[in-house]
């Protein structure tokens, strides 16, 4: 600019004009970003069916998920949704579970590579069978958990959560070509190609018999837990299906070519009416899991590993992986880490909150002696009560303590005892029925 | 017992209402079509193996595959480059699908299928451009981005494969759009949007050329 006007550097100063020049309204540059279409939203495979059953629908990331489906004459959410965990847990019901991330991962050494992104092994996982894998950051601290299938010799299909299967994507692709790109494996999005709807409850089975093709051995002995495989359904269709359960019920999760997704929501009314299917949304299913004591993103909240979520047998010891050097720093292994539990208000008429802190019986709260806080919480209607899972420190050497509760947030202190965090079928003995 | 029928829905099906939409009284400036009837699969090739993977290509098509941000034309599909020893082959649904093609590319190459996960929107007219410019940072003046130029690009925040079809019977150019299927519906009232002042024609085609 001093060239240009034949001035010095000093005369001239900084550049210090940028555009706009004159005065624009923000709502020119905001333009079509307003109100609902503020930003780009993703909509599941059943989005517009489950819009026709009346579902309440929640924001989650850019996705819209049913939160739960209201009946009439229903008063309010928790009914709603104590009304789906019921019908699950006595019968059956479905959830569009689309959204969880889904890579293809191909290649000769697809094995060998999910055996260094994942703490355990699954170079050893038979064709047909599934697995729930964990996997750490560089640091040692949990990055993501989900299941991974392997469907052929050197084809796996991995699931991520919701939340990061845009990172976890990002990180494996970085895994692959900067960090062990000896190894031929490759990666393919398949997020957007499959519908997947968990089914689940003790009539799974009744309704899938109804939709899968007869041919199709469906028995405990022909369709284990854990296994994974093509199935033909009535009508010509063919699908796959996993049997892996998140709420702890028999379950199956069946996934269709996505143009499929919102026939098969009807498909599975149809195919279940008999057996007065439930369609349930996000918030049943997070009651579940509560009950089952699955951890899940309030837990993977990037302060935790492996061992503080319970997991920590998963970390194999005969071979290397992602973050297991770091995780074996002398502050993530100190006996006295927060770790993941089970509470119960000693009041059984008590309702939780998520983010209050846990003190010692009988102390007066403060940081010195704040011991954890609650991580996630639900109305069980298994148990009748409220039920939750908190991070707290020695944990699982306390089980049966009562502590105290305090929130300074909502102006709440009560007593909850430390639990087993699994509060239903502790033995697993729905899910493998 | 219950019939099962499977009868497929375009994610665009709820969004995509046939006619004329925005400005009025005027020739419409855009013209807004899905093509539905087209079946994508994503080729990678394995690990060394991209010039097997060359030959693999050209025996089966008859043409190399793209080694730069390009789309080619075949008698019956077309290749985009998706990355270095990648790219897509799109064609009318049921003529390559991942059962034709494994002979061919197993070995030299890993295949997805992506037929389910894609919306192929094709935007035309005299105002295509100018409607795209609202949404695109690439320049699609004739000269940059000719016949076959491909990007793998973003709109609104938006993945979306663009590339340069043959140009419709009248001489105007053609753009074509791949967005991933669960995104379509929001990028197509973006679309929509950004083309209304223009005048929009909006149609759906089985024929995938």
């Amino acid at each position: 600019m001093a060239a240009v006007s034949g001035r010095s550097i000093p005369e001239t100063g900084t550049t210090i004009y940028r555009p706009p020049y004159v005065p624009v309204a923000i709502g020119a540059f905001a333009g079509h970003h307003r109100d609902e279409t503020f930003h780009a939203t993703r909509l599941t495979p059943s989005h517009h069916w489950a819009v026709e059953q009346g579902a309440v629908f929640v924001d989650t990331g850019l996705w819209k998920r049913a939160q739960w489906y209201p009946r009439a004459g229903e008063k309010d959410w928790l009914e709603s949704v104590t009304r789906e965990v019921k019908a699950v847990r006595g019968g059956v019901g479905f959830c569009d579970v689309s959204t969880l991330g889904k890579i293809d991962v191909h290649g000769p050494d697809a094995g060998a590579f999910l055996d260094r992104v994942y703490i355990n092994t699954f170079s050893s996982l038979a064709v047909g069978k599934a697995r729930y894998g964990l996997m750490l950051r560089e640091d040692g601290i949990v990055y993501d958990d989900g299941t991974t299938s392997r469907l052929a010799e050197d084809h796996y299909f991995l699931t991520t959560t919701t939340a990061k299967a845009g990172l976890v994507m990002q990180h494996l692709e970085f895994c692959r070509q900067v960090l062990f790109p000896e190894l031929d494996v490759q990666l393919t999005s398949v997020s957007d190609q499959w519908a997947q709807f968990s089914i689940a409850g003790p009539k799974t089975r009744d309704l899938l018999r109804e939709i899968v093709d007869p041919t199709e051995d469906l028995s405990n002995e022909g369709f284990p837990f854990m296994g994974a495989r093509e199935v033909a359904l009535r009508g010509g269709l063919r699908a796959r299906l996993f049997r892996i359960s998140f709420s702890g019920e028999m379950a199956f999760e069946i996934s269709v070519p996505a143009r499929f997704g919102d026939a098969m929501a009807r498909n599975l009314m149809l195919a279940g009416a008999p057996f007065g299917v439930t369609p349930y949304g996000t918030e049943a299913l997070g009651v579940m899991r509560v009950e089952k004591g699955h951890v899940a993103g309030p837990e993977l909240s990037g302060t935790t590993t492996a061992a503080d979520l319970g997991l920590g047998k998963m970390m194999s010891t005969k071979k290397d992986f992602i973050g297991r050097v770091m995780a074996g720093r002398e502050a993530l292994i100190a006996p006295d880490r927060q770790v993941v539990v089970g509470i119960k208000p000693t009041d059984k008429g008590r309702r939780l909150r998520s983010g209050a802190h846990i003190i010692p019986k009988g102390q007066t709260p403060g940081p010195g002696n704040d011991q954890g806080y609650v991580t996630s919480v639900c109305f069980s209607p298994t148990l009748d009560q409220w039920i939750g899972l908190a991070l707290v420190e020695r944990g699982r050497e306390r089980i049966g303590e009562i502590v105290h509760a305090h929130d300074p947030l909502r102006g709440e202190d009560y007593d909850v005892e430390l639990c087993n965090p699994v509060f239903y079928d502790p033995d697993g003995g729905r899910q493998r029925g | 017992m219950v019939d099962f029928s499977w009868t497929p829905r375009s994610p665009l099906e709820k969004a995509l209402v046939t006619g004329a939409h925005g400005a009025r009284g005027i020739e419409a400036g855009v013209s807004l079509t899905e093509v539905r009837n087209f079946d994508p699969i994503q080729v990678m090739a394995r690990r060394g193996k991209g010039a097997e993977l060359a030959k693999a290509t050209r025996t089966r098509f008859g043409i190399a595959a793209p080694d730069a941000p390009k789309a080619v034309q075949t008698p019956d599909a077309t290749l985009i480059w998706s990355g270095p020893d990648q790219f897509l082959i799109l064609s009318k649904s049921g003529k390559h699908t991942m059962w034709t093609l494994a002979p061919a590319f197993t070995g030299p190459a890993s295949l997805s299928d992506q037929s389910h996960a894609r919306a192929l929107i094709s935007v035309s007219g005299i105002q295509a451009r100018a409607m795209l410019a609202k949404l695109s940072s690439i320049d699609l003046h004739a000269a940059s981005f000719p016949i076959g130029a491909a990007a793998a690009t973003s709109m609104d925040h938006t993945s979306v494969t663009l590339w340069r079809g043959n140009d419709r019977p009248d001489g105007l150019a053609v753009f074509n759009l791949l967005v991933f299927a669960t995104f379509a519906e929001s990028l197509w009232h973006t679309m929509l949007d950004s083309a209304a002042e223009y005048g929009v024609t909006v149609s759906h085609s089985e024929d995938f050329e």
